[in-house]
């Protein structure tokens, strides 16, 4: 049997791990890794001091992400996961990463080379699927 | 206790990487989904604690 949460409940799981971020949080692209012992960074962006709008319709929208204009990534392997975590590195979210759709070829998987910028335009959160 | 494992939380993000060398910009809709072997990891944990009653 399916389980179905109402929108106030989506949007209150959404908001309560999104406020777990807490103030300048960042996003961090990693290779492979779990929760427990997340997988090496190859690229942060920093998250604004308010990390996420208020969630509506149980997503929450993150606020403006500031580009890194000189990623160093030490490694040439693709993204794997990604996490969002607070400013002090606690991990708050973790999970693996997957193209939905791109508009160049994901053979190889996304490789972040040093010096590269890379941005982050939009970034969407939802603790609850239904 | 049954292994069953719910709906994991998902992440949307769009990316675009401006590469050094080339100055090409490339974009990325990815994803992100809560690993499904965590989640599986995570119940198996739980099934092996005893609870009191």
């Amino acid at each position: 049997m399916a389980v179905t949460h109402t929108t106030a409940a989506q949007n209150a799981a959404t908001d309560a791990v999104t406020a777990m971020i807490g103030a300048s949080g960042n996003l961090a692209f990693r290779l492979t890794g779990t929760v427990g012992s997340p997988g090496t960074v190859v690229c942060t962006l920093a998250l604004s001091a308010t990390a996420f709008g208020a969630s509506s319709s149980g997503t929450a929208t993150a606020n403006a992400i500031t580009t890194n204009t000189n990623a160093t990534p030490g490694s040439a392997s693709p993204v794997a996961t990604a996490t969002l975590q607070t400013s002090g590195g606690t991990v708050v979210i973790h999970c693996a990463v997957a193209a939905s759709g791109s508009d160049i070829n994901m053979t190889n998987g996304l490789v972040i080379a040093s010096g590269d910028t890379v941005s982050c335009s939009s970034l969407t959160y939802k603790a609850l699927l239904a | 206790m049954n292994n069953l494992v719910g709906q994991p939380a998902e992440l949307h993000m769009t990316i675009q990487v401006t590469r050094k060398d080339t100055g090409k910009v490339e974009e990325y809709q990815l994803v992100g989904q809560c690993a499904q072997e965590e989640a599986e990891a995570l119940g198996a944990k739980q099934a092996e604690e005893p609870k009191e009653d």
